[in-house]
């Protein structure tokens, strides 16, 4: 080996050392995922490929709604102030836009857990007349037209021509990165912080009367129940029920996580909370003569008035504005500006 | 080195009878003849046409340990027409081959798929995530002299309802052929009386199940 050899292995090492594939660090007390966390650099460029089509309203039939329209990353990707979600031509929806984040973790998606991978999901929004009103033969063309996306494509499916899967799972690997875990409950899990003695005490609370349904650390289970809500009588959703057509199924919905909750108002799948105020009253004194034949959640919880102070100051802990301004997350303005020049 | 050329020879000669590849055709049958979608189905007492007949197959298997994950989209509609694929499988004259009809379990939480499982295709229950096995299509001339569309789109892919049903196929000489009969469905279903169905479930499960070719 001559010397020449020796100094350009020495380059390459030192190369090496310094460049590191972007990771995602997941906190040790998270569960196992269900979809495959990106670990290879040519998924994080297929994310940064879904990212721009999260934000792109070429996605919607006339081109004006992106997903983005009803998942603003500065609200956690839920619709903030919008009961209920908006579509092409001011249509309007049956169900509040759910926040986006830690959605490696679901075992199903969307309020009645009917799409079962994350991969899949983005077909329901895509297509439905009251949100994008799209085809996907339809964006396939559109995408297949566009220089920048056919160069985007290149660059991450090399020699391959764009199709719906291409689509499906550049969004998929997107929101499988929007990953909230820096909130000051993950930073007491971290032993970063100490709870403050209120704090503490509505920690104890929500573990004795929340917890089961509401599951630490990512503050779900995932799982379908009945929220004990009476049904809206304009919008008679009857939950699960319209998927599952089983007697138990009516009015179950997917247990939303807590995570984010100041970013994501309204609350509950009809978005008929204006404040957690609102929702902590219900599950407190609610009516829970229920149509939903699920057992679950019948009767009131027991939490006193102290108790729901205390309980407020903990669940507190559970907004994450590191996730929520991360701008790694946010609109892609250089993949969008470099479209921009090619066109002029 | 008689031995060795004795065994050689004989892996040379099940090398040659197995074949590369199995094409499987599916025939869409009425009365015993092909089924013309361009002209009326005859023999009912109202007017009917097919404009869509679809059905995935796949998931094949064959002895010893052969798989064929793969499903295919067969039938004809005005976007699709295909009626066989190529398997990889190598099958040996009489050999049994399993087949699914619909698309199975597991295939159907596996994500985003290519080809004949692209949801482009129109066969995917888009706010129930899951494929459609099979799709029946058409017009009808109903009780008041109206015509009407009929829209059956059958299956389920959740548990108790999951469509998918395996069945076995015998082989020969490197082509399956599948008669798909739909006297049964056409003589024992009233469109009068109900011409849709799009519900992932019971009925449409048990519905797909009693129409689906049986082994052979």
């Amino acid at each position: 080996m001559s010397v020449k050899h020796i100094f350009l292995v020495g380059a390459l090492g030192c190369a090496f050392s310094w460049w590191r594939l972007p990771q995602i660090e997941v906190p040790t007390y998270f569960p196992p995922t269900v979809f495959a966390l990106p670990t290879e650099a040519i998924d994080f460029q297929r994310a940064e490929l879904g990212r721009a089509l999260f934000y792109d309203p070429i996605l919607s039939l006339d081109s004006t709604i992106s997903c983005a329209s009803c998942h603003s990353p500065y609200h956690a990707f839920a619709h903030v102030d919008h009961a209920l979600s908006h579509g092409i031509g001011d249509s309007i929806g049956t169900r509040n836009a759910p926040a986006l984040f830690n959605l490696a973790w679901a075992k199903s998606l969307m309020w009645d857990g009917a799409i079962n991978h994350l991969d899949m999901q983005s077909v329901a929004p895509i297509t439905h007349a009251d949100e994008m009103g799209e085809t996907m033969t339809h964006v396939v063309q559109k995408l297949k037209r566009s220089t920048i996306y056919q160069e985007a494509l290149s660059t991450c499916w090399p020699n391959e021509e764009w199709e719906t899967f291409h689509v499906l799972r550049a969004l998929s690997l997107f929101q499988a990165t929007l990953i909230s875990q820096s909130t000051r409950y993950d930073q007491m899990r971290k032993g970063q912080v100490t709870f403050t003695a209120m704090e503490e005490k509505g920690y104890t609370v929500f573990q004795t009367q929340c917890n089961q349904c509401h599951r630490e650390p990512l503050f779900t289970t995932g799982e379908l129940s009945n929220n004990g809500l009476p049904m809206d009588s304009n919008l008679r959703d009857e939950g699960a029920f319209a998927r599952l057509q089983t007697p138990g199924s009516k009015g179950l919905f997917k247990i939303p996580s807590l995570r984010n909750w100041a970013f994501t108002k309204p609350y509950m799948h009809d978005g008929r909370f204006e404040r957690m105020a609102d929702v902590l009253n219900h599950y407190r004194r609610g009516t829970y003569n229920h149509w939903s034949s699920n057992t679950h959640m019948t009767a009131p919880l027991p939490i006193s008035d102290q108790e729901s102070v205390e309980l407020m100051a903990f669940l507190k802990t559970l907004n994450d504005s590191a996730f929520v301004f991360d701008p790694s997350h946010h609109f892609p303005k250089i993949f969008f500006q470099q479209a921009k020049e090619r066109t002029k | 080195v008689r031995w060795i050329l004795s065994i050689w020879g004989c892996f040379a000669a099940c090398a040659a009878i197995a074949t590369d590849s199995l094409k499987v055709e599916l025939r869409i049958m009425h009365h015993g003849q092909l089924l013309d979608l361009h002209a009326p189905v005859e023999g009912l007492p109202y007017a009917l046409h097919f404009e869509s007949i679809l059905i995935y197959v796949g998931g094949l298997h064959a002895a010893p340990n052969q798989n064929d994950t793969a499903y295919y989209l067969l039938g004809v509609s005005p976007n699709w027409q295909k009626n066989h694929f190529v398997s990889p499988l190598q099958v040996n004259e009489g050999d049994t081959v399993y087949v699914n009809w619909g698309v199975d379990s597991l295939t159907q939480v596996s994500g985003a798929m290519r080809g004949d499982l692209d949801p482009q295709i129109g066969m995917y229950w888009a706010w129930q995530s899951g494929y459609i096995s099979a799709k029946l299509e058409g017009r009808y001339v109903a009780a008041n002299g109206l015509e009407k569309p009929f829209t059956f789109h059958l299956g389920g892919y959740q548990n108790p309802c999951c469509s998918a049903r395996s069945r076995y196929l015998v082989g020969s000489n490197q082509t399956i052929t599948i008669e798909w009969n739909m006297d049964p469905w056409l003589s024992n279903y009233d469109l009068r009386a109900k011409d849709h169905l799009m519900q992932p479930g019971s009925a449409a499960t048990q519905m797909f199940v009693d129409i689906i070719p049986a082994s052979h």
